[in-house]
């Protein structure tokens, strides 16, 4: 008998700090704290070595957050951007964005940060700010995008390289050089309503995309489209994938990983091969119900994810 | 995931609105029938807001105008099928000038643009029609330009914002039977099938045409 193609993690502690839902999970660039932002806007922090949890802080009305290189500081955003350093509890700065904010990143240089908001009247804005500045940001895009920007995401390593994602099916890549927006802006990839995106590959030239129609695009930095995976759901007959929740780059095996869920909280994970995707894991068991964030160490076999219901799952995969 | 609304229920419902639209009160211009889709147990502060699109199979909006930014290749074939273009000279014309860009924009419903020339599009006219909501869909040689005109003539927006209820237009009154209930099943199958819990999401369904009465499917 041949065993399954894929293998299951294991549920190994389950953690219930919210009857709201928990939006997504985040880890601290040195390793050791995770940070689970809600919608109810408390962050819940864990030890990320022995999964206990530490403490949350109040932080009002909260979309994204995102740790900066410094190990305990986390930026907000949401109906502000605010900076909270996460162990004293306390906020140390608040931007405006002038609209609700929905998505923020902060680059790889800790130079600055990027906020993207809701459509309100005629303008979706991408604001960028100075880390060290004030609170007036350095320069606003607003023709970018016509609809809500749900995802801003710097390069990993390139300071001044700029991803956006928005419900208007565009991706926009930009480079921070001039503060000019008809001259920042790069390239634009042309999908459906965008869900989430990020930067992938070695030296994180490649992007994807995934959508609220739940379909996968690959793109490269240059501006050309790698694949185009359409509608992933259904794309395992051996576990349920009804929606994504975002994808996952092992940079050690230079994989990419789509994790997905059913609605009764089960998730998978599936390779991204340019011969299609091909389930390698399941995670059930955990969740009970839509799956929102996961935190996944492919080479350490761990993952970490967070869903509607309240939850925190830790897995482990060894 | 079974559908909760059968064929036959919107046949009838599609028959009702055409005999209203057409016969009993017919208008001087021709409506859009929708489909209005009621939302529950959905929380638009924290659930996904999203929009989207959907291809039809019946063209839902025959009077689209559309333009490709072309190539030499896609000049050619434009030509031969009476779709308007522009040439990477004609857009250089416009010097990045955002007000002609933004009636560039206002003329046309939708553009399409060669695979070669997308990537130039953001240098020779900046954002303005990403802005406009107008940026082009790609066309590569091997592609049939009728055919991905069509497409682009089938293809609807709707959106899921605060307000809960989504709403779509489906088609127009002149088209048959068949073809309105043909859109109307797709359109309802894929949009409920984008809810988060699917049918448990829905609380009503509705058809209307312009100017008549929301006719229930459920």
């Amino acid at each position: 008998m041949t065993s399954p193609p894929y293998t299951p993690f294991h549920l190994i502690k389950t953690h219930n700090p919210t009857t709201s839902y928990v939006l997504s999970i985040l880890i601290s660039p040195d390793g050791t704290l995770l940070a689970a932002p809600t919608s109810c806007g408390t962050v819940h922090l864990y030890d990320a070595t022995t999964s206990e949890h530490v403490g949350g802080i109040n932080v009002g009305g909260i979309k994204e957050a995102v740790f900066d290189k410094r190990d305990n500081v986390v930026w907000c955003g949401g109906d502000e951007v605010s900076v909270w350093d996460v162990r004293e509890g306390k906020c140390s700065k608040r931007f405006q964005a002038g609209a609700p904010v929905l998505s923020l990143d902060v680059n790889s240089s800790q130079t600055m940060v990027a906020a993207g908001t809701e459509l309100v009247g005629e303008d979706a804005k991408i604001c960028i700010w100075d880390i060290r500045g004030g609170p007036t940001p350095l320069t606003e895009f607003t023709e970018c995008h016509s609809d809500d920007i749900t995802q801003i995401k710097f390069h990993p390593t390139h300071p001044t390289a700029l991803a956006s994602g928005s419900t208007d099916g565009l991706m926009c890549l930009y480079a921070l050089t001039t503060p000019t927006e008809d001259d920042a802006l790069e390239h634009v990839f042309k999908s459906d309503s965008i869900s989430k995106i990020g930067f992938f590959g070695p030296g994180g030239t490649y992007l994807y995309a995934l959508s609220h129609m739940e379909t996968l695009s690959l793109y490269t930095m240059t501006g050309d489209t790698v694949r185009e995976y359409g509608d992933v759901r259904g794309a395992s007959e051996l576990a349920a994938l009804e929606y994504c929740i975002d994808a996952t780059y092992d940079p050690h095996g230079e994989r990419l990983f789509v994790v997905g869920g059913d609605q009764s909280g089960n998730m998978c994970a599936l390779n991204v091969g340019m011969g299609g995707l091909e389930l390698v894991h399941t995670l059930n068991g955990g969740h009970s119900d839509i799956v929102r964030g996961v935190l996944w160490d492919v080479g350490g076999g761990r993952l970490v994810s967070g869903g509607e219901d309240g939850k925190v799952c830790f897995w482990r995969n060894a | 995931m079974s559908s909760k609304v059968q064929a036959s229920a919107v046949r009838q419902a599609t028959r009702e609105l055409l005999t209203y639209a057409t016969e009993e009160k017919p208008r001087k211009f021709v409506e859009t029938v929708e489909l209005q889709i009621g939302l529950k147990n959905y929380d638009p502060q924290r659930d996904k807001r999203f929009s989207g699109t959907i291809k039809l199979p019946n063209v839902p909006k025959p009077k689209m105008k559309l333009c490709i930014l072309a190539d030499q290749h896609h000049i050619d074939q434009a030509k031969s099928i009476g779709l308007d273009f522009m040439s990477v000279d004609d857009l250089k014309k416009l010097n990045k000038n955002k007000k002609l860009i933004k009636k560039l924009a206002k003329k046309y419903d939708a553009f399409l643009a060669s695979e070669a020339l997308i990537k130039q599009i953001p240098r020779l006219l900046g954002p303005g029609l990403s802005k406009a909501g107008k940026f082009p869909t790609p066309v590569t040689h091997n592609d049939n330009l009728e055919d991905k005109v069509v497409e682009i003539k089938s293809t609807i927006k709707f959106q899921l914002k605060k307000v809960l209820c989504l709403g779509v237009a489906v088609g127009h009154v002149q088209m048959t039977e068949d073809q309105l209930v043909n859109n109307t099943m797709l359109a309802i199958n894929f949009l409920v099938s984008l809810l988060k819990k699917n049918w448990q999401n829905v609380k009503s369904l509705f058809m209307k045409s312009s100017m008549g009465k929301p006719v229930r499917l459920y």
